[in-house]
């Protein structure tokens, strides 16, 4: 960790906006729920659970306060309760409250709503999850095959990274999002698949590089040394190469998650995203579309938290790249 | 030799791509291409079932899916596409119908994209790290980081359409009166049209480009040969425009030779949002209408060319610098 001692001065607002759309995707339930964080007292006498929200997060199944009207009550006065920042579930519509715009004080909608009523706000917090599950998980997946395949066709040379060396050429030489939508269409668009499909895609710049670091590293007097005391292929590749490859491909990676961010959300956007009643970033865009004229919160909210997400993950990517470099 | 082997590569990595294409069209459920098709159940549709058979037959759905697999693969080979399973058009002449759209905007994408972030890079260069390169580097990864779609919906709000300013189209290519104008006003119609698609696909790619310039100028710049230029006592001016300058140009060559495969493909978002009928947008309608001849022609030349943009981007490597030598280590 001692590189992180170097980052240049933007990294440190970079990483605490990752930081907290990381703790926000988290923490999505608790920051976004019709359900209170707690309820204080009844004046109708009625035992209420203390804390309906952390039943329903911890307990899910066995809560029988799911559909009371929380808001209302506490709104009329018959209840005492604290609730959750945004008061609001992300899938609940309201017929007499579609297209509101931005509004504050207690229940407000703070980013309005949509053509359906939901509120923004809580679409988005809870679309952060989703927007950065497929990120991460879709970089996770890329990484897996990129240094796999790599390191392997690096280590072994000869008709091995031949054949893989084809692997990755026909992956590269495809159109990534025809590629993408076919797999979609083919498969239906779901959160899981969406992040096969843009690891599956996505792989090949890593592979690449760490094959190239392998070519690189693997007569270097350190590797032969191990090689001469008998150390096996696995150990020479994963403990002795690998580890003095990775350089690179961490930048790769910080990159990568920000490419599948937006992906994902353009993908959202063209309707072939994340399903249906599911929040995602690009969902709420999509919905803006429609609406160009007379709901500008819908457009903007979203396209804001995409757009701070993927540029400190950019400018994370660089400075890696700037302190990782051996200039 | 080298490019005759290279080329015999090439097959392979082909036939890779077309078969995944053809599994992954294959796959999919279709009332017509499926095999356990039941008439009764789609009397009550449009279609007759005299005609999904008919239709089975011409693309040859109903025989077993390696025949239709090497069907394809002949096809392919004697450059025979095939018709439209959507509106039974020649496949060639839809691609060649949207071509000319995507061409056009791709283009002028890349020339402005070009004569923006190679002055940038080199900026960047010659003053590294100074406040100002810090200031356009950020800046440049900030538009880099924009989603495009979403700087789209805003200027479309802002600029077009009419309740704000009506400067510019809300899509489109041409003016529904077209053909009535003069070749300056056609021309200028164009230029209206394309103003706004261009700017979205131009900023995000400055970006990366000019990064790409400034690295290359600096390698020139520590280059002996720079060392000794000013060691002879050469201007400054000339050291780093003739001598660091033309050496930089060598990688940007090669980055030319890989835009290829972007020029036919286009880009399926900008051309979503502005309808613009080019070839993204076809790709997109041709999926979702599991039109396979089309899906599978756009892949086959779409890889064709990304291939062959990777040869091209080798060779003029070699060219422009004979110090690379392409045997050996830089086999792909």
């Amino acid at each position: 960790m001692k590189f992180l001692t170097g980052l240049h001065k933007m990294s440190a607002p970079a990483l605490t906006g990752i930081f907290f759309v990381v703790l926000i995707s988290v923490f999505a339930d608790f920051l976004a729920s019709p359900l209170p964080v707690f309820v204080f007292h009844n004046s109708s006498g009625q035992q209420l659970p203390a804390s309906p929200l952390f039943d329903s997060v911890f307990k899910k199944g066995r809560q029988p306060y799911e559909n009371l009207p929380f808001r209302d009550l506490a709104r009329e006065g018959k209840i005492r309760a604290i609730f959750p920042l945004v008061a609001y579930s992300p899938y609940e519509p309201s017929l007499n409250e579609i297209l509101i715009p931005p509004s504050g004080g207690r229940f407000g909608h703070y980013m309005g709503t949509d053509n359906l009523g939901r509120d923004v706000a809580s679409r988005m917090i809870h679309g952060a999850r989703n927007s950065i599950f497929v990120g991460f998980i879709a970089v996770g997946i890329a990484l897996i095959l990129g240094v796999l395949i790599g390191s392997i066709a690096g280590y072994a040379g000869g008709w091995i990274d031949l054949l893989l060396s084809r692997l990755i050429e026909v992956v590269i030489v495809f159109p990534t999002l025809i590629l993408i939508m076919a797999v979609l269409a083919l498969l239906k668009p779901s959160l899981i698949n969406i992040m096969v499909v843009i690891g599956l895609t996505g792989w090949t710049g890593i592979a690449r590089t760490v094959r190239g670091e392998f070519l690189r590293r693997r007569e270097d007097d350190y590797v032969v040394a191990a090689r001469l005391f008998g150390a096996s292929h696995f150990r020479l590749i994963f403990v002795h190469i690998l580890p003095n490859s990775m350089a690179p491909v961490l930048v790769l990676a910080a990159f990568g998650i920000a490419g599948a961010v937006l992906t994902e959300s353009a993908l959202s956007f063209l309707g072939i995203g994340v399903p249906a009643p599911e929040p995602s970033w690009g969902d709420v865009l999509k919905v803006a579309q429609s609406y160009p004229d007379i709901a500008w919160w819908l457009a903007f909210f979203p396209g804001l938290f995409i757009f701070l997400t993927v540029v400190s993950l950019n400018i994370l990517g660089e400075d890696l790249r700037r302190i990782l470099s051996p200039r | 030799m080298y490019i005759v082997r290279r080329l015999l590569w090439m097959i392979p990595t082909f036939l890779g791509v077309v078969t995944i294409t053809f599994f992954l069209t294959k796959l999919r459920p279709d009332p017509v291409a499926q095999q356990g098709l039941n008439p009764e159940a789609m009397s009550d549709t449009s279609m007759s079932a005299q005609y999904i058979e008919q239709q089975r037959q011409y693309y040859g759905y109903d025989k077993p899916v390696a025949v239709q697999y090497l069907m394809m693969l002949k096809n392919l080979v004697t450059f025979n596409f095939s018709t439209s399973r959507v509106d039974h058009r020649p496949v060639l002449d839809k691609i060649l119908e949207a071509l000319p759209y995507t061409l056009t905007l791709n283009v002028v994408t890349i020339f402005i994209v070009y004569l923006i972030s190679v002055p940038l890079g080199v900026y960047s260069a010659v003053r590294d790290r100074s406040r100002m390169d810090l200031i356009v580097t950020f800046f440049l990864y900030v538009l880099y980081s924009l989603p495009e779609f979403w700087i789209a919906l805003f200027l479309l709000r802002y600029l077009a359409g009419g309740d704000y300013l009506d400067i510019f189209p809300l899509g489109g290519f041409v003016s529904d009166s077209f053909e009535d104008f003069s070749f300056l006003a056609q021309a200028g119609d164009i230029v209206w049209h394309l103003a706004l698609p261009v700017l979205i696909s131009v900023y995000g790619s400055f970006a990366f480009l000019s990064r790409f310039v400034k690295s290359s100028f600096m390698e020139a710049l520590r280059a002996d040969y720079t060392r000794t230029a000013r060691a002879k006592g050469l201007s400054r001016r000339s050291v780093l425009y003739v001598h660091a300058f033309r050496n930089s140009l060598i990688p940007l060559v090669t980055l030319m030779a890989g835009l290829l495969p972007g020029l036919f493909g286009g880009s399926v978002i900008v051309e979503q949002i502005f309808s613009i009928p080019g070839m993204g947008k076809l790709a997109y309608d041709s999926i979702y209408a599991n039109d396979d001849p089309v899906i599978i022609a756009i892949v086959f030349f779409s890889a064709l060319l990304t291939m062959i943009g990777i040869l091209l981007a080798d060779i003029a490597y070699t060219i422009a610098d004979p110090r690379i030598r392409l045997e050996g280590e830089s086999q792909p």
